[in-house]
């Protein structure tokens, strides 16, 4: 995708996806998803009670997520027909000074669970995707209109990214002694492609006098595969999300996932969990390491170097020669994103449960606490549905549905936490959902 | 930065996956803010940056001279006296006598040393008996002084012609004496009983006659050293006003290892001038020309330099090179033995040359008189074509001693004016001169050009740029020349605000 505006998504899984949402039902990292702990899928290390009875459960589920906790892509678009035309000077009064958004999807494609008379023994296989930026208000608003208004200032325009696609084969299990649940996953990753620039910093200071500018860049990027750099005029982006190509011959890495629960009582529960632990060496040919360190000035062209060659006054050439980076062929190793969760559950009656949930993540770089309180009501044996309200990524207009249906042996379970963002998903700050089904053996 | 934008708006576009969207950005709405020229431009950085035509020279004093420079034109020996060819054999029809050297030229040899030449003699005799023939030229001789001598054994056949040519000889080193510039030979051919004959057919075989060293007189010529023209690039874009040059001069420089005298001729010494007009260069000494300075035969090897010049002093070119003089045409010939000078007996050697530079030397101790000197420039301004207004910044700092205003007009194709930069003229005030030649810079001067929406809108329209700079002296000495110094100068910055809002 070397050009954003040849982009065109056509209706795809991802379309049906958050079409599910509107349906009311809910998601995994999800904050809902912490709700339902007799779901059958990747992340769930809870014993599965409701599964006990049967044998082996297999199932499959897919998750995506979008966040942003400033801008909506409404916020800075017109829609004319099918042509969406994006405009920064629309979103520069909606900015925190710190703005993040992430996609993120995540394929279960198969999950087994396995009943043992002590522990239900897990194994799977995942293909995940993710895409983080974090960017400082002042690199929108140089995009969004010209760097005079920073004349006489210094300003930190460096964003930071982590893109990363990557296959999982797992296995875990979940056990249960007395009153606390003892549940781990263990995850052998292959990497597929990977961006990261955090910690950068590029601080830009232009002069009040002809408007000199200088850049103090620390900046070290990590590329397999998406930015293909060989020059400040010769780079290309290629983001290709899921792709078997290039899969398990190289980028290997290890991932665990622990959960602690424990019984207060019949009727209250508290968990504690922790996922993706664990990292990935890019040791692939094509992984490069990018670095821009030091102070670079820039003052306006100086006439006596070209006095004596025959060369026109460059100045794009001059402005550009100033982001020299540094290109080596390495390898190197980038942690996942942990994520970090806590909760309780409390049976108010045998209809109603409620549950409150601290989430913890990371997104390039930037830790974001998450908080939600959700109701789940048991209409039937077969039917649960449930609502919550979350505070995510600093966004606090989060209404979620989440709700499972068992026929037949199958359940089918899905959950959003923002349901809004179904009618209206480019006008919102949270997408996303999960659905998934499990067949019971 | 295009990477940035799609980097910020990828992760909402995966938002909107719902329908079949394209996308496209927005024009930028934005102002920016370019720092254009910054620069600190002396004009020793000019004279750095001298070209083959043109040097830029200071002396000690850091007073400049700009020299304009015609090709240099050398003559060597070949030229002079060059190597003489003989394909065929000379006959020789007595026993001894002379041959003659067929220059082409009135040369009075006295002594030459050979170099990469060689001589055969061929004979046949008709004599029934052995012959036993002994070869010489009698005035050529080895470095122990011995005669080049060569025996030829002729076997007798019978009565029938019997025929002997003998080895070639190497006369690399050998010394040729003479007053006559002939070859003398003789051979002695002797039957077994000792009987002195006159063979039936004797000869000589010399390809190539070339030497390291010549001593005599070589004639009075002529050479045509240069007809060329040197291009004045001082009034190229002149448009009105005067620059005076007070002390402008034709140099010349010459070198000669030659042994003999060689003047120069002067045919002609044009100028002329910006308008197409020509003034002769004429002066009490020009017709005369200059004597070479020559090595002595106690310098022989060695290379004699001659600097001569016309200038106010000996000519009349103060007075024709301030017409505005685009070039200086110039025609000087080379005479050899001329008869103003001595007819001496004098050398040459292989490596014997004159190689002559004329130049075209300027001292830049000048008077400004309102100097206009106007340059158009092609101008791109597609890159500008979404921007509608901006404001240019001038900062300037004047090191030289005198008034430079500056016009900057926009035009369109047929040069029709769409836009100036300034209202009027950008006025950078003169430094001031101090009596050690040093400049005081002048105050700093900072210049804010608004451009509103309407002359934006001009200069785009603009295909060219024409700038237009008046030089003047200082009004403290309107009328005096002065010495321009390399460590005059300008400081100038430029920064540009642009917008689309």
């Amino acid at each position: 995708m070397s050009s954003i505006e040849q982009m065109k998504f056509k209706n795809s899984t991802l379309l049906i996806i958050i079409i599910f949402f509107s349906s009311g039902l809910l998601g995994q990292h999800e904050l809902g998803t912490y709700m339902y702990p007799e779901f059958d899928y990747n992340y769930n290390l809870v014993v599965n009670k409701d599964s006990s009875d049967h044998k082996l459960t297999v199932s499959s589920s897919y998750y995506a997520n979008f966040s942003s906790n400033s801008i909506k892509l409404d916020d800075i678009s017109d829609k004319a027909g099918n042509v969406r035309t994006i405009d920064f000077d629309k979103g520069v009064d909606l900015l925190a000074d710190i703005n993040s958004s992430e996609f993120y999807q995540s394929y279960n494609f198969l999950h087994l669970n396995y009943n043992l008379s002590a522990v239900q023994i897990k194994f799977g296989y995942n293909w995940r995707s993710s895409f983080e930026i974090n960017y400082p208000r002042a690199l929108f608003e140089l995009l969004a209109n010209g760097n005079n208004q920073f004349v006489g200032q210094t300003v930190d325009i460096a964003p930071s990214l982590n893109i990363r696609s990557y296959h999982d084969i797992y296995a875990g299990f979940s056990g249960e002694f007395g009153n606390l649940q003892v549940g781990a996953n263990v995850h052998f990753l292959s990497g597929t492609e990977n961006f990261i620039l955090e910690n950068a910093s590029i601080e830009l200071s232009i002069s009040d006098e002809i408007f000199q500018f200088e850049l103090e860049n620390n900046i070290d990027a990590y590329t397999t595969r998406i930015l293909s750099y060989q020059s400040i005029s010769d780079a290309s982006f290629s983001f290709r999300g899921l792709d078997f190509r290039n899969a398990f011959i190289g980028n290997y890495g290890v991932a665990i996932d622990l959960m602690l629960r424990y019984d207060l009582g019949a009727k209250t529960s508290i968990f504690a969990s922790v996922y993706d632990l664990g990292s990935i060496q890019w040791n692939n040919s094509n992984s490069q390491k990018l670095s821009s360190t030091g102070t670079e000035n820039y003052t306006g062209i100086d006439i006596v170097t070209y006095l004596d060659i025959d060369d026109n006054l460059a100045l794009r050439d001059s402005i550009e020669s100033l982001l020299s980076i540094q290109e080596d062929t390495l390898a190197y190793t980038t942690a996942l994103r942990p994520v970090i969760a806590a909760g309780v559950q409390h049976k108010i009656n045998d209809k109603l449960d409620l549950s409150l949930i601290i989430q913890s993540q990371r997104i390039a770089g930037r830790r974001y606490n998450n908080f939600a309180v959700g109701l789940r009501h048991k209409i039937s044996k077969q039917l649960k549905v449930g609502i919550q309200y979350s505070v995510k990524t600093n966004t606090y207009n989060n209404i979620g549905l989440n709700g499972s249906l068992e026929i037949a042996g199958f359940q089918l379970f899905a959950m959003a936490d923002n349901i809004l963002s179904a009618f209206n998903p480019t006008g919102s700050q949270q997408i996303n959902g999960r659905i998934g089904l499990n067949y019971r053996i | 930065m295009k990477y940035l934008s799609i980097f910020i708006v990828l992760p909402l576009l995966f938002a909107a996956c719902l329908n079949e969207e394209s996308y496209e950005f927005a024009e930028i709405d934005g102002t920016y803010s370019i720092p254009l020229i910054d620069t600190e431009i002396k004009m020793v950085d000019i004279t750095s940056s001298s070209s083959n035509e043109i040097d830029i020279v200071s002396d000690e004093n850091d007073r400049l001279t700009v020299l304009y420079n015609g090709d240099v034109i050398s003559q060597t020996v070949l030229q002079i006296f060059p190597p003489l060819f003989w394909f065929n054999d000379i006959p020789l029809t007595e026993i001894a006598g002379p041959v003659d050297i067929p220059f082409e030229v009135d040369y009075n040899l006295k002594k030459a040393i050979f170099k990469d030449s060689q001589i055969a003699f061929k004979f046949t005799s008709i004599f029934p008996e052995d012959i036993i023939v002994t070869a010489k030229l009698t005035e050529v001789f080895d470095e122990d002084g011995n005669q080049l001598t060569q025996e030829l054994f002729i076997p007798g056949n019978g009565g029938e012609p019997s025929s002997v040519v003998g080895d070639t000889l190497e006369l690399e080193g050998y010394t040729f004496i003479t007053d006559t510039n002939e070859l003398l030979y003789e051979y002695d051919a002797r039957k077994p009983n000792g009987e002195q004959v006159q063979l039936d057919y004797a000869a000589m075989y010399l390809a190539q006659l070339n030497f390291s060293y010549v001593e005599g007189f070589f004639g009075t010529r002529v050479f045509d050293i240069i007809g060329d023209a040197i291009t004045v690039g001082a009034f190229d874009n002149w448009l009105s006003g005067g620059l005076i040059f007070e002390d402008p001069k034709v140099t010349f420089q010459v070198q000669n290892s030659f042994g003999f005298p060689v003047r120069s001729f002067i045919e002609h010494i044009t100028v002329k001038t910006i308008t197409g007009s020509e003034f002769i260069l004429d002066g009490p000494n020009i017709q005369e020309g200059v004597l070479f300075n020559y090595p002595t035969f106690d310098e022989i090897g060695e290379i004699k330099n001659t600097d001569f010049d016309y200038d106010r002093t000996n000519s009349n070119i103060g007075e024709i090179f301030n017409e505005k003089a685009a070039s200086v045409i110039y025609d000087v010939d080379a005479i050899i033995n001329s008869p103003l000078d001595d007819q001496i007996i004098g050398f040459l050697t292989d490596s014997s040359f004159y190689k002559v530079q004329v130049a075209l030397e300027m001292p830049m101790f000048v008077t400004f008189n309102d100097l206009k000197l106007t340059d158009t420039f092609d101008l791109d301004l597609t890159e500008y074509e979404s921007f509608n207004s901006g404001e240019l910044k001038i900062i300037n700092q004047n090191l030289f001693p005198f008034n430079i205003d500056l016009e900057v007009k926009f035009l369109d194709d047929q040069d029709n004016e769409v836009a100036a930069l300034f209202d009027g003229d950008l006025n950078i005030v003169s430094g001031t001169l101090q009596n050690d030649g040093s400049v005081i810079p002048s105050d700093i001067q900072t210049e804010i050009i608004p451009m509103g929406e309407t002359k934006f809108t001009n200069f785009k329209k603009a295909k060219k740029v024409a700038i237009i700079s008046t030089f003047s002296n200082n009004p403290l000495f309107e009328n005096d020349p002065f010495w321009i110094l390399g460590n005059y100068g300008l400081n100038m910055k430029m920064g540009l605000t642009i917008s689309n809002e």
